[in-house]
């Protein structure tokens, strides 16, 4: 056993997979549906579209377009919107944990009525396993907001073989899927991420509670009708309209710059972070930059043989070497450059004459 | 008993309603102590701030917990999965007594969940050398004088310690080589060899260690606290690459939680209340009779017990003292040093930009290191005879993260890169500060000072409504002088690595992971606030089972020692000390 153990998983955080095909499940994965009513209006959505794919174009290779960022960034700006998830009368931090509340028992009828009607995670055989699940270590079975994926596996890559040592062909079920439940101090964290510190009154003793990565909700509904009022004034038409040169010079203005700090990092975010997120759709982001994304169970080291003395790594991607196609030819000189410029002031800087590859075939 | 538990919020036996022993924080001291406690027959009820992320903890069936963690850079490293937020948790920091202290995000910010900051560390288990327990000493001898410095003799000397090393190593699964190539010429002497074989090593490692090599320095596998075989019923590691800064998907970290705190829950004498965060103890005549508690629901909570264990971490320990007796001096601080001696690591990180690309997404994180510069003798009995300055081992790394790459060009590069004609996607292509750098931190030793110290913000408070850590803290030259000393030679060890180019770091004196001292132990009460195996010396039944009861820092990674000394401490508890 050199891997967590198939069945051993399947008892615990498989019980879905169990009941339901994988097929099946995969289907389920594709149409993880908004929880609520979009925040983004379309309007708005288009214009977060255009404005990322500033960020990162698509030319010869994909970009934010295809990444789907923009659905990343609805669906953070989405979760817990709901003005009183839990029928309490109020709008608090606990409509965030109630917000895809209530399968089974425990749940308010309204949100009971609320799951039904947007369709989401109806899988009976998912319910039934996330209930049994969550309820081991919650308070009530409940779909939580989209802040935690679950975990351990995505079931993009699978169980090794152990007689082999190389990959098999069985996948875990994607567990990330399967969102992790907030406890009550973590809702209040990311209610006032998403609505800023009027809607965390529990944290105004904290004076980072208004700093740029809170409130997040009004930063985008401001910014970006900042955005389409700078184009307007600039260019006399909507940014979505104009070229993408255009687009970047309205971008740049200065009045848009702590927004645009925000919309960059999210574009980071949207392009590299787990699918189940909702954006690097398909992995494309991970894809473009040749990056190996969550490895797990497989992972890069396959196990040990006992004969040859030696760890067993995979062929394509091994762990202690290059990989077998890669090359010692090295940042190109313009990025070279700029990291001169940018570390050249540095402590200790220095540079050396003869840099080599060590590991790597000339 | 009935195991596993189905009550919201705790693990373990729920039919438990009489404890022995109460702890306050599920770390690895906390987890080690749990075990230890249990197995002499006490009853033990473990406080734990965060959530539980391993389903199935305290289940006695076949089969591990499975783990809600996953290669999840965006839960992990971005939203604080397990971590604490620090919109909840905030602490503020001065860098002298006459400035304000200003709300900070991150002063050494640790974990908040079942495991505690053994969840998301890469588990590096060096020991500390024989000299660090007689460094004041050694010092004195070597007529080296540190003017505001308060280094002391430990209250114990390794040859003590080194049996509960051993215990801590085959508990956690170490994994390392003790003796021929890859070992530590200046670790001190083992009656034991590592439980495990070393791992499979990173390519950033053996390319680092080769530069490292070639100038005369003596590279070594980095112990670690995490399964090379299937070991203790916990699977091999897979070198998924997402190990500083994450929980194991696989359990083959050796996690106290998963390790010491899983056999106290299956003893069927401990039980875990998970989002439950400590408030106070309720002291009266210099004994504690019970603890308070906001649960998940927001309800306050008193549990009595004969004894208490902190292990919430220096930072949080102190505290404790402190809200504990609002107006007073602090629980136990006859001596005024409670807070006080708080020590971090001084890192030291030479960064070098590489031709090839070393793909950090592989690997543990850090597999080798040296210890060239931690400055004792072979052996560690002694200081080095030259009198070079006392640095810390060297971790060789890397940087696994694509999305915190990505926002550092977007923070801190763009319009350089614009000017340049560098698009950024051009930058994450190239990847000149992800899969084309390399690392070589070195933790250093943090002299002891007074002054620095945690108490009450006097205006900041966190979401409990609690007034949160003030931190006053500057470095001493003790430790800027080796930084300044080793600083360049790491950096010839990237030149002698093939680097294009090298420099180093801006010093980062709050994010390390690594805290010591402020709850300082010794035999002298007017010296020290805990005795020489962690009780407080004004009140008979508290102890601490952390790195808060440190003297000196070392220029390792602590955590082994944490542990040992956790495990010494509820031996004595269990034995009637």
């Amino acid at each position: 056993m050199t891997a967590i153990g198939r069945r051993q998983f399947l008892q615990w955080a498989g019980v879905a997979a169990a009941a339901v095909p994988v097929a099946r499940l995969a289907t389920a994965q594709e149409s993880t549906e908004l929880a609520s009513a979009p925040f983004l209006s379309p309007d708005e959505y288009d214009l977060v579209r255009a404005a990322t794919a500033r960020v990162i174009p698509s030319d010869a290779t994909p970009g934010a377009l295809e990444a789907g960022v923009a659905d990343y960034i609805q669906r953070l700006l989405t979760m817990g919107s709901s003005a009183d998830a839990n029928c309490d009368g109020r709008r608090s931090a606990a409509d965030l944990i109630a917000e895809t509340a209530a399968v089974a028992t425990g749940g308010s009828a309204c949100a009971d009525a609320d799951v039904a009607a947007r369709g989401v995670f109806d899988e009976a055989g998912v319910l039934a396993a996330l209930s049994a699940m969550f309820a081991r270590f919650s308070q009530s079975p409940r779909v939580p907001p989209l802040v935690f994926a679950g975990g351990p596996f995505s079931g993009r890559e699978p169980f090794v073989d152990a007689a082999t040592m190389q990959p098999s062909d069985d996948f875990p079920p994607n567990s990330f899927r399967r969102f992790v439940p907030l406890n009550r101090v973590q809702a209040i964290a990311w209610k006032a991420r998403l609505d800023g510190p009027d809607a965390a009154p529990e944290l105004a003793g904290n004076p980072l509670v208004s700093g740029p990565q809170v409130n997040l909700r009004q930063q985008y509904r401001t910014g970006l009708a900042l955005i389409e009022a700078t184009s307007r004034t600039a260019f006399g038409e909507a940014f979505v309209d104009l070229t993408p040169a255009r687009q970047s010079q309205v971008l740049a203005n200065p009045s848009l710059a702590s927004f645009m700090r925000v919309l960059r990092g999210h574009t980071m975010e949207g392009m590299f972070a787990a699918p189940e997120y909702g954006g690097n759709r398909d992995g494309i982001g991970w894809q473009l930059i040749g990056y190996g994304g969550d490895s797990q169970p497989l992972g890069y080291t396959l196990g040990f043989d006992e004969q040859t003395g030696e760890y067993v790594e995979r062929a394509d991607r091994p762990n202690s070497r290059p990989n077998p196609d890669e090359d010692c030819v090295g940042l190109s000189p313009r990025v070279l450059n700029l990291m001169r410029i940018l570390v050249g002031n540095q402590p200790g800087f220095r540079e050396f004459a003869a840099p080599f590859c060590f590991g790597v075939e000339p | 008993m009935t195991l596993p538990s189905n009550v919201a919020g705790v693990l373990g036996d729920t039919s438990l309603d009489r404890f022995d022993v109460v702890i306050v924080g599920s770390g690895p001291g906390g987890c080690a102590a749990a075990q230890v406690l249990t197995q002499n027959d006490l009853n033990v009820l473990v406080l734990e701030a965060g959530n539980n992320y391993f389903v199935g903890l305290d289940d006695p069936g076949e089969g591990m917990p499975v783990p809600l963690f996953g290669s999840d850079e965006l839960k992990l490293s971005e939203r604080y999965f397990g971590k604490q937020d620090p919109l909840l948790e905030p602490r503020t920091f001065r860098a002298a007594e006459s400035v304000a202290a200003l709300a900070n995000p991150d002063v050494n910010n640790l974990g908040r969940a079942v495991g505690g900051a053994w969840l998301h560390a890469d588990m590096k288990i060096p020991r500390f050398n024989a000299v660090d327990f007689r460094l004041a000493s050694a010092l004195a001898e070597a007529g080296r004088e540190f003017p505001g410095a308060s280094f002391a003799d430990w209250p114990l000397d390794y040859a003590e310690l080194e049996p509960w090393y051993v215990l801590a190593e085959q508990l956690s699964g170490a994994a390392g080589t003790a003796s021929g190539p890859g070992s530590d010429p200046f670790a001190s002497a083992r009656s034991e060899p590592y439980p495990l074989p070393p791992h499979n090593r990173m390519y950033v490692d053996l390319v680092l260690a080769n530069g490292a090599a070639s100038l005369g320095y003596h590279p070594i596998v980095y112990p670690a606290a995490i399964n090379s075989r299937p070991y203790d019923g916990r699977p091999a590691c897979v070198n998924c690459g997402f190990c500083s800064g994450y929980g194991c998907p696989n359990n083959s970290k050796g996690s106290g939680a998963v390790t010491t705190l899983r056999k106290a829950l299956l003893s069927g004498r401990c039980q875990v209340r998970y989002n439950c965060f400590v408030t106070r103890l309720i002291a009266a005549g210099g004994t504690v009779t019970g603890v308070e508690y906001v649960d998940d629901a927001g309800d306050h909570v008193t549990v009595s017990a004969d004894r208490f264990i902190l292990a919430a971490s220096p930072i949080e320990d102190a505290r404790l003292c402190f809200l504990s007796d609002p107006g007073g001096p602090g629980l136990g601080n006859g001596s005024g040093l409670v807070g006080r001696n708080l020590m971090f690591h001084l890192q030291t990180i030479a960064v070098g930009f590489f031709r090839q690309r070393l793909h950090g997404e592989r690997g543990q994180s850090v597999t080798g290191g040296y210890s060239d510069f931690r400055g004792v003798a072979p052996g560690g009995e002694a200081l080095a005879a030259d009198g070079r300055p006392l640095g810390g081992i060297i971790e060789f790394g890397t940087n696994s993260e694509a999305i915190f790459e990505g926002k550092t060009y977007v923070t801190e590069l763009l319009s350089l890169a614009q000017q340049a004609g560098v698009s950024l996607k051009d930058l994450m292509l190239e990847s000149p500060l992800r899969d084309r750098l390399a690392v070589q931190i070195m933790q250093a030793e943090d002299a002891p000072q007074t002054s620095n110290r945690v108490d009450l913000d006097p205006a900041v408070t966190d979401v409990y409504g609690l007034p949160v850590p003030r931190v006053t803290y500057a470095n001493h030259a003790f430790e800027l002088e080796a930084s300044q000393h080793y600083g360049p030679l790491m950096v010839d060890v990237m030149g002698a690595a093939g680097a294009h180019m090298a420099f180093i770091g801006p010093l980062d004196r709050l994010g390390t992971r690594h805290v010591m001292g402020t709850l300082r132990m010794g035999s002298e009460p007017s010296a020290s606030v805990c005795d020489p195996f962690g009780r407080f010396h004004e009140i008979d039944n508290l102890y601490c089972a952390d790195g808060a009861v440190f003297v000196t820092s070392s220029g390792y990674n602590p955590t082994l020692t944490i542990i040992a000394l956790a495990l010494r401490a509820a031996n004595r508890i269990a034995t009637g000390g």
